[in-house]
C-alpha cells in the first residue's frame, strides 16, 4: 500500500516535524505563522472553511528528508537511484481524490482556503499545485506552477518561463483551442518532488515518482477532462487553459529566489470541476524554502552525475540553502592533482549553478565554519578562484540587470568557483588538526 | 457563495485609487476573508481592473483593457 499525503503527515508528526494547531486562524495569517514556526503546522480550524491547511512541510533539509523518509545525507543518492529506474504508473478506476465531485454551479474556488501569502502578492495563491496535462507527442506531463485566484472559476497560471506545459499550451494556443489541465493539490513528497524535476523528453515525471517509490504510482482519469492525476491527491481542480494567450495579469508573487517577483501577463485557467477526498486537507506550500528544497535533491544528484562523468571521486555534495538549493554548491572530493579546478569547471557548466566551493573529503561540508576554514587556509585567491564570464543566466537574478535586455534576449552571468582543496605540493601534515589529549578517555557526561 | 452587495460596493470603492491586494484585505479587516474573495470575484467578473508596475490594482473608469506582454 502506497503511503499518501495524509499518511506522510502522520509520520512527520510522529517524528516531531509537524504539529497540529487547534486555534482558529484566517487564511491571510497562515504564511506569517507557517514561516515563523519551528516545525510544519497543520491548522485544523481555518475561519469560514471546514478544511484544515498544512504548510512548511519541506521548509528545511531535515523536513524534506523526513517527508521523503530518506536519510538527510542520502537525498542526492536516493534521488539519482530513483531517476535511473523509472517505473510506469498504473491507472485505477476508483480513487480517493474523487470521493467528492463538484461540477457546474457547485464549482466555487472561494470554498477552498486559498491563502494570501506575501505583502506584495497580486492575490491569494495556490502554491502547491501540480499541473497535469496530456500531449500526443510527449505523453503525460506533471509540473509545479503557481495559480493566482481571480474569481470563483478562474485563476491565472504562471506560464512565463520555458516549460513542457508552456510548450503544450503554445501548440493549442496556435490552434486557438483550450488545453485540458488538472491541478492536483496535496501530493506526497515523492510525487511533488518528481513533478518539480525536469524529466527527459518522453519520460513522465510520474514514472520518475515510481522509480523513487520503487513501485508504480496509481493514477486515475479526471472526471471533466481527459487527463490522468494521482489517485490519492487531496484535491484536483479540472479545467482548461483558455486560448487567450499571455493576457491575464498575474503576480507579483514571492519567488523561489526569495525576492518579490514582477507583475506578469499569463494564460487563464477556467475550472470545470473540483474533486476531493472526504475531509480533505489543503496544502499551502511556503516560499521560498519549500519550493527550493523540492529541487535540492535533484540538483545535488545532477552535480554528482556530472562529477562522475568528469572522473572525479565525490565524497559529498551540498546544495546550500543560501543559494536557494541550487545556485551555490559545496562539494568534497577525493582529489587527484588538478581535480579541484576540474570539479569547478564541471559544476559551473550546470545551468543553475552560479558559485562552487570544492574541498577535500576531510571537510564536513554541512558545517559552514569548516568550509570557511578550508577556504581561509587552503586557498590562494590569485590561483584558486576561477571566474568564468558570459555564461547562461536566469532573469530572476537582479545582478544580471534583466530589465536592460531587449525582449526575448536571455541574460548572461559571471560564475565563480573556489578551489579550497589542499594545494598541489603542500604536504598533508601541514594541515594536521589539533586533537585534545586523551580524548577517548574522557566522557563529557561523567562531568556535566 | 455570492457576496453581499454592500461588500462588493466597498471593494469597488477601495479600488478608486491604486491599492495592493494586502491593503484591500487590511481595509476590509472587519469582513470574513471568504466574503472578501467572493466580492473580489464579482468585481473581477464585471470590472476591468488596471495594474501598475508594482502590482497595485485600480478600477478602470474608461474601459481600458490591461496591457499584455504576449510573446
Amino acid at each position: 500500500m502506497q503511503e499518501d499525503f495524509r499518511e506522510m503527515l502522520v509520520r512527520m508528526e510522529a517524528l516531531g516535524h509537524l504539529q497540529k494547531v487547534k486555534k482558529k486562524i484566517s487564511p491571510q495569517f497562515l504564511t506569517a505563522l507557517f514561516t515563523a514556526a519551528p516545525r510544519a503546522l497543520l491548522c485544523e480550524s481555518v475561519d469560514d472553511y471546514g478544511i484544515p491547511v498544512v504548510g512548511g512541510l519541506f521548509w528545511t533539509r531535515s523536513r524534506i528528508a523526513a517527508a521523503l523518509g530518506w536519510p538527510e545525507a542520502e537525498l542526492a543518492k536516493r534521488f539519482a537511484a530513483g531517476v535511473a529506474k523509472p517505473i510506469k504508473p498504473i491507472v485505477v478506476s476508483d480513487a480517493a481524490c474523487q470521493e467528492v465531485v463538484r461540477v457546474d454551479d457547485d464549482v466555487d474556488l472561494t470554498a477552498l482556503p486559498i491563502p494570501f501569502m506575501h505583502e506584495k502578492d497580486g492575490g491569494p495563491y495556490i502554491s502547491a499545485g501540480v499541473c497535469f496535462a496530456q500531449n500526443d507527442e510527449f505523453g503525460l506531463n506533471a509540473g509545479c506552477y503557481r495559480l493566482m485566484f481571480r474569481s470563483r472559476r478562474e485563476m491565472a497560471i504562471d506560464l512565463f518561463t520555458a516549460s513542457d506545459l508552456r510548450r503544450f499550451y503554445e501548440q493549442t494556443y496556435a490552434q486557438k483551442r483550450p488545453l485540458e489541465v488538472a491541478v492536483a493539490i496535496g501530493l506526497h513528497a515523492i510525487e511533488h518532488m518528481a513533478a518539480a524535476y525536469k524529466a527527459p523528453p518522453g519520460v513522465s515525471e510520474m514514472e520518475i515518482a515510481g522509480g523513487l517509490r520503487g513501485e508504480p504510482v496509481s493514477l486515475v482519469r479526471a472526471r471533466a477532462v481527459d487527463v490522468l492525476v494521482p489517485a490519492n491527491s487531496e484535491f484536483v481542480l479540472e479545467g482548461e487553459l483558455l486560448p487567450n494567450g499571455w493576457t491575464a495579469d498575474e503576480g507579483p508573487f514571492g519567488e523561489f529566489a526569495g525576492m518579490q517577483g514582477d507583475l506578469k501577463h499569463n494564460p487563464l485557467f477556467r475550472i470545470k470541476a473540483i474533486t476531493h477526498r472526504r475531509s480533505p486537507i489543503f496544502y499551502a506550500l511556503q516560499m521560498p524554502w519549500e519550493n527550493d528544497w523540492l529541487n535540492g535533491p535533484a540538483t545535488e544528484a545532477a552535480c554528482m552525475r556530472i562529477l562522475q562523468v568528469a572522473g572525479i571521486q565525490v565524497a559529498s555534495v551540498r546544495a546550500t540553502e543560501g543559494g536557494c538549493c541550487g545556485w551555490s554548491i559545496y562539494v568534497s572530493i577525493r582529489k587527484r592533482a588538478g581535480e579541484g579546478k576540474n570539479a569547478i569547471a564541471a559544476l559551473l557548466s550546470l545551468p543553475v549553478v552560479k558559485q562552487v566551493i570544492v574541498t577535500d573529503d576531510d571537510i564536513d561540508i554541512y558545517n559552514s565554519a569548516e568550509v570557511e576554514w578550508a577556504v581561509t587556509f587552503r586557498c590562494q585567491a590569485d590561483k584558486d578562484i576561477v571566474i568564468v564570464s558570459g555564461m547562461k543566466a536566469k532573469h530572476v537574478d537582479p545582478s544580471v540587470r534583466p530589465w536592460d535586455l531587449p525582449p526575448g534576449q536571455l541574460p548572461l552571468t559571471a560564475k565563480f568557483g573556489i578551489d579550497a582543496t589542499i594545494p598541489e605540493g603542500i604536504p598533508k601534515f601541514r594541515y594536521e588538526r589539533i586533537v585534545p589529549a586523551f580524548r577517548n578517555d574522557v566522557k563529557v557526561e561523567d562531568y556535566l | 457563495m455570492s457576496a453581499p452587495v454592500e461588500i462588493v460596493v466597498r471593494v469597488r470603492s477601495a479600488l478608486q485609487k491604486p491599492i495592493y491586494f494586502s491593503e484591500l484585505l487590511a481595509e476590509l479587516k472587519d469582513i470574513p476573508y471568504r466574503t472578501i474573495l467572493s466580492a473580489w470575484s464579482e468585481v473581477r467578473e464585471t470590472t476591468a481592473l488596471e495594474r501598475d508596475l508594482h502590482g497595485r490594482y485600480w478600477a478602470s473608469d474608461n474601459g481600458q483593457t490591461p496591457p499584455t506582454n504576449d510573446r
